[in-house]
């Protein structure tokens, strides 16, 4: 589980979803959920979490794409399976880790030390309470 | 306005413990009390119709007093106005459906009424022995309202019968209790009975009232914002490749589960886990439908 920690900035509410910034060590994130309790208010400290699944990774130029989070990152780590990759990152929000096919690895020829972008959608990330 | 305030010793599991709990009901309205089993739940319904008494404290009805240890009131069950309704059914076996209605009311207007209102007139003659679950405890619960009493009290009624027709009889209570503004308590273990008939519900736990609110706290009461979570306990993890298969018992079910690395780190097996994925996530489809 990839998880960031930061300010909850702005909740913006329609018919029950919402729309949520949270700002991370200067960078703005965004979210999508339904009702949340009155815990996560305006400027209160909470944690982002988003699985390593959820994270697209990006290699060269970008396309436009539909992800509301794009984070530049350097890869870190790699661990290499047969059928799954595990992909170690470093982004300014802080380490992240993405988990992606074998197939993709191979077909990006993704490097340490190489930058990259990962793309998560606001729908894949959730709220926690900061103090958890 | 009712309102009451009890102090009652009981004893729990692990030794003796007080329930001790204020709290007023708006009349015509329906609330639900749910908690852990020996919470205390029954022993309210107990003492508001006078089958068990309080080591003290006050009942208010409107403007009735029904009972009160400062000044040693004390109304006999038969006294109260009270309509009870628990799992089991309770009829008169020699009676007829109609006469089991007729035996607390004369008026035969009103039993009509009611058994169209539990869609019950087909079998009005019929004795209980002849009756599914579900159409005996439709009598029951008939019956608990034919005096249109003060105060409705429902224990568990509908926890004995299949989902089909707890959903009915969930549907005639919403009738019944509209029909006649009967201010009503429902005690139910089941969370999507309580939030789907109840206005307000009240969580007791070891004798006090620890949650008091609308129904949605059932759906907001989770540790993080996601609305689809579980706990479970974790029964197997083997590795798989560079992830880890983690096999999850919640409730009556085993789900396996992808653990990464850094996951397993954290957690073993026999371990409790909180299973949790955003509302937007899952696939929902109606069971036995293919996708």
């Amino acid at each position: 589980m990839n998880s960031f920690r930061g300010t909850l900035r702005k909740i913006v509410h329609h018919e029950g979803i919402n729309w949520i910034t949270v700002e991370v060590l200067g960078i703005k994130l965004r979210l999508v959920t339904l009702r949340i309790g009155d815990a996560f208010a305006p400027d209160s400290e909470v944690a982002l979490l988003f699985k390593e699944t959820e994270v697209i990774v990006q290699r060269g130029s970008a396309a436009q794409t539909s992800a509301d989070n794009e984070l530049p990152c350097i890869v870190h780590g790699i661990r290499q399976g047969s059928v799954l990759s595990e992909i170690a990152l470093t982004s300014s929000c802080g380490p992240l880790t993405a988990m992606i096919s074998s197939d993709s690895f191979n077909r990006l020829h993704l490097t340490v030390g190489e930058p990259v972008v990962a793309l998560v959608t606001a729908f894949d990330i959730s709220l926690a309470r900061g103090d958890e | 306005m009712i309102a009451l305030e009890m102090r009652k010793e009981l004893v729990a599991a692990d030794g003796p413990m007080w329930l001790d709990l204020a709290i007023e009901l708006k009349e015509g309205s329906l609330i639900g009390i749910t908690g852990p089993s020996g919470a205390g739940k029954t022993t309210i319904l107990r003492a508001l119709s006078g089958l068990l008494t309080p080591e003290s404290g006050r009942i208010r009805v409107g403007d009735e007093l029904w009972y009160s240890s400062d000044l040693g009131v004390n109304l006999r069950p038969q006294q109260r106005e009270v309509g009870l309704l628990f799992q089991d059914y309770a009829l008169f076996p020699h009676m007829t459906v109609r006469q089991n209605l007729e035996f607390a009311t004369r008026d035969r207007r009103h039993v009509d009424e009611l058994l169209a209102l539990v869609e019950l007139e087909a079998l009005a003659d019929r004795f209980p022995e002849t009756l599914s679950n579900g159409q005996k405890q439709r009598v029951a619960l008939a019956r608990a309202v034919v005096r249109r009493p003060k105060l409705l009290l429902l224990d568990e009624p509908l926890s004995g019968l299949d989902p089909q027709m707890r959903r009915r009889l969930q549907d005639e209570l919403l009738r019944l209790h509209r029909r006649f503004e009967l201010t009503t308590i429902l005690v139910s273990h089941d969370l999507a009975e309580v939030f789907r008939l109840c206005e307000r519900v009240v969580r007791l736990e070891r004798g006090m009232i620890v949650a008091d609110g609308d129904p949605w706290q059932l759906v907001d009461e989770h540790e993080t914002s996601h609305k689809f979570s579980f706990i479970g306990e974790v029964v197997d993890i083997r590795p798989a490749d560079v992830v880890f298969l983690a096999v999850v018992a919640v409730g009556q079910q085993l789900i396996e589960l992808v653990l990464t690395a850094d996951d397993r780190l954290r957690i073993d097996v026999g371990q409790q886990v909180l299973i949790g994925s955003k509302a937007f996530n899952p696939v929902v489809k109606p069971v036995g439908e293919p996708l």
